[in-house]
């Protein structure tokens, strides 16, 4: 009897066996277990990580980001500026999207007017809002006229402004597009089964080939999941690996950890107004004095963060390499509180999304507990994101008391001026701090067409955020982890990208 | 008979409309789509653009007016995120979630009824005993963890089950049996609680004086007067599992209605969660409807004409 029960399970046992083996085996493909999960694949209506990811595979832009992060040309042959409102593109020839149509200005075109238009209500619209009008100016020549001039539009035509062939997309419906792209990248979408399964084939009409012949992509949201699909062999690359479970793929046989610091600079922002203690400049220094930073990242973030001086790292535009990130001196920290009259310290609190940022939470309650020695008592409020844009919105009101909040932006423009805008500027949504004459740099440096003078304002800008205005509490860069299976090769990108297409298989190439 | 159903489903009606509103509200009072959907570096200026674009920046009453005008007519709106029709999201997920939610079900009736049963049938016995020691720890692990130690041990450690995702019934097995862990822990105590007291009713002792066999007084005069709140229980679980495993769908990436559902509150997606809560809520009320009708047939004392 008993006996019966064990043949029983060791058949089930077997079953089970030969049934996920005929799963693992994978020739000629590799198989990518992402966290973000991808909304849509018409690119000319959504914008997030995930979206500007998957879409590379698919479309092309007129320029692109090189895996060292340094800006190149790709559908374009060549550009310039023809004069301070117009960038002209020369598009390489005889190129064709996945379905046989040549890729023309005429195309180009088509594109960016798709994002254009109001009807789209295109989330792409703020990046390309500056565009006039285009032209064709022949078959593979197009002009693009700005409103002023705009020395910040190449950054951005590398991230978005997807090619797609005019007459399939003005032939189908939003919601057919929304699930059929064509476009001119290395893959083809071959199926697609939303937060489940996406599997990509190579484009046979493509001028850039993919590493390997079929991509899938596997959606899996839970990161212990993720790190078990991968130990398992389920999977052969995985991104955002938490710091804490990196230890469990080191350990693994089959696979590594690959880490690079990427554009994503957490910084926390104070609502800069009245009644707010640091409304004074030596209490905003003291509390970026106050914290240690190399020990957040050392022993919250594992080594995976580093400090960052005001709001870039080194491989952005307009980066300042001669500022250094604030020491901590909480000695000298005290004595500036007691100098602007608070040396007993005060009360505040410190927003922060919750599960939106790396080891975001950890960290601030690192920070926080840093701050309690000066005599700075910060309640840390976690905030479901939606709710905490609310408050954040509602900063300059009369009645909302002063308060800090933590926040991270990825800045795949590599641009010190869209940092600006986004956390200094006093036109930003998210920022708590207005300076007329700050405002006034951060417009002229705009709209200085010249790189090098352009650079030059910038790093100027910075200094003056670091050692003088000090309007934020600047903390680190953190890295892109990824899990990588060791029969693929591949090199982490310096924006922090994984594009299925450039994963490689070991000793293929 | 027939009249009571036609009352209830009016009443299911203004139910549905009701949670409809409370919804709406509720998620418009914590933030709006746009605000969520706009990156850390936008300008006001963006913001107020978008606003006008997609019209969250007419009054609430209007917006609730538009979107109940249309979702009379069976229309829940196009997803901002996805940019596709909202409802049709939600179905194309359901399958999943309707996969996971009746396998679960199936796993807590088929499991945790017969043991139950055994268990009170065998009072005091060693099977008894820790019959009631396992359901008490199944029920006090989180479903999460127990999935986890799930995948670590069938996926990572033995290698026999896949570690995520939806697919053949190797997939299945795993989120399944840990979505109705709880479930079925809760109806075996239940089940043998259950039938501890009707054991001990008069009617019992009276079939076995007259001499009834043993089997037949246990399936058919205690099972059947047992039934009544395993029933309603039934009837609850079935409803949580439809609407509720969220956390499980998570782990094992399994592409269900909660996920989707989750994310589109997050970005403050409307007609997503409008959608799906119309769904659910639907599935309650059916399901209620249900286990009422039953109760009739069980007890014949219970009559609704």
């Amino acid at each position: 009897m008993k006996r019966r029960w064990v043949y029983a399970l060791v058949l089930i046992m077997a079953f089970l066996w030969t049934g996920s083996t005929a799963l693992a085996a994978s020739k000629g493909k590799v198989v990518l277990g992402m966290a973000g999960s991808l909304s849509t694949f018409d690119p000319h209506t959504f914008s997030s990580l995930p979206i500007s990811m998957h879409h590379t595979n698919v479309f092309e832009t007129l320029l692109t980001r090189k895996p060292d992060g340094s800006l190149t040309t790709l559908l374009a042959k060549s550009y310039k500026m023809a004069s301070p409102k117009v960038w002209e593109f020369k598009l390489r020839e005889g190129l064709k999207f996945s379905n046989g149509d040549p890729i023309t200005a005429e195309a180009v075109k088509f594109s960016f007017e798709r994002i254009l238009d109001p009807k789209m209500k295109s989330k792409q619209y703020r990046y390309f809002k500056s565009i006039k009008s285009l032209e064709v100016v022949n078959k593979y020549t197009v002009r693009i006229h700005t409103k002023k001039p705009d020395p910040m539009l190449p950054p951005f035509l590398a991230i978005y402004g997807f090619i797609v062939p005019p007459k399939y997309y003005k032939k189908h419906n939003k919601k057919f597009l929304a699930r059929n792209p064509i476009g001119s990248g290395p893959y083809i979408v071959k199926k697609w089964r939303k937060g489940e399964e996406l599997i990509y084939e190579e484009n046979p009409n493509a001028s850039r080939k993919p590493k390997v012949k079929t991509a899938v992509v596997k959606f899996i949201p839970e990161s212990t999941t993720r790190v078990a699909a991968l130990i398992s062999g389920d999977v052969d690359v995985i991104d955002n690996l938490p710091p804490g479970l990196s230890g469990r793929v080191k350990a693994s046989k089959g696979a590594r950890v690959i880490a690079k610091q990427s554009p994503r600079t957490n910084y926390i922002l104070m609502v800069i107004k009245k009644g707010a203690p640091w409304m004074d400049v030596r209490v905003r220094r003291a509390m970026n004095l106050a914290i240690d930073r190399n020990s957040i990242t050392k022993n919250v973030m594992m080594g995976f963060a580093k400090p960052v001086a005001v709001l870039d790292g080194p491989a952005s535009f307009g980066h300042n390499p001669n500022l250094k990130p604030y020491p901590y001196n909480p000695a000298k920290a005290k004595k500036l509180l007691a100098e602007a009259g608070f040396s007993k310290g005060f009360e505040f609190d410190v927003y922060i999304p919750r599960g939106r940022f790396m080891m975001g939470k950890e960290a601030l309650e690192g920070i926080a507990g840093q701050w309690a020695r000066v005599s700075l008592k910060a309640n840390v409020r976690v905030m479901e994101w939606g709710s905490m844009k609310k408050i954040i919105f509602s900063k300059y009101k009369d009645n909302v008391k002063p308060f800090l909040y933590y926040l991270a932006r990825m800045n795949t423009a590599f641009s010190t001026e869209h940092m600006f805008a986004g956390a200094i500027s006093s036109r930003s949504a998210y920022g708590g701090f207005r300076d007329k004459g700050i405002d006034k740099l951060i417009n002229e440096a705009r709209s200085t067409m010249d790189n090098t003078a352009r650079d030059k304002k910038y790093q100027e800008i910075g200094r003056i955020l670091r050692h003088e205005k000090v309007p934020i509490i600047p903390l680190y860069q953190t890295f892109r982890i990824y899990g990588v299976s060791k029969k693929l090769s591949w090199t982490p990108r310096a924006d922090g990208k994984l594009i299925a297409s450039e994963v490689g298989l070991a000793g293929a190439n | 008979m027939a009249g009571y159903v036609v009352k209830r489903v009016i009443q299911a009606i203004f139910l549905l409309k009701l949670v409809m509103v409370i919804v709406f509200l509720l998620l418009h009072m914590t933030g709006d789509p746009v605000s969520v959907m706009m990156d850390t570096d936008a300008t006001q200026e963006d913001i107020d653009y978008m606003k006008k674009l997609m019209g969250f920046d007419q009054p609430l009453w209007v917006q609730y007016g538009r979107f109940f005008k249309n979702a009379v007519r069976g229309d829940f709106g196009e997803s901002i995120e996805h940019g596709e029709p909202a409802m049709a999201l939600v179905l194309e997920r359901l399958p999943a979630t309707l996969e996971m939610a009746l396998g679960a079900f199936t796993f807590a009736v088929v499991i945790g009824i017969p043991f139950g049963c055994l268990a009170a049938f065998k009072e005091g016995s060693i099977y008894d005993k820790s019959c009631v020691g396992i359901t008490v720890l199944i029920q006090a692990v989180p479903d999460f963890w127990l999935a986890i130690m799930f995948i670590m041990f069938f996926s990572v450690f033995l290698g026999v089950l896949p570690s995520f995702g939806r697919g053949g019934w190797q997939h299945f097995i795993m989120p399944a049996f840990a979505a109705s862990s709880y479930h079925l822990a809760r109806l075996a105590r239940l089940m043998r609680s259950q039938m501890l007291e009707v054991m001990r009713q008069d009617y019992i002792t009276t079939a076995r004086a007259k001499g009834l066999n043993e089997k037949v007084i246990l399936m058919v005069h205690a099972l059947k007067n047992s039934a009544i709140p395993i029933v309603t229980v039934l009837g609850l679980d079935l409803g949580i599992l439809l609407g509720g495993t969220v956390i499980i769908e998570v782990v094992f990436a399994w592409p269900g209605v909660g996920r989707l559902v989750v994310q589109a509150i997050a970005n403050r997606d409307f007609p997503i969660v409008q959608s799906a809560v119309f769904l659910m809520a639907s599935g309650f009320v059916i399901i209620n409807l249900t286990v009422d009708l039953i109760y009739a047939y069980l007890d014949p004392r219970i009559s609704y004409s």
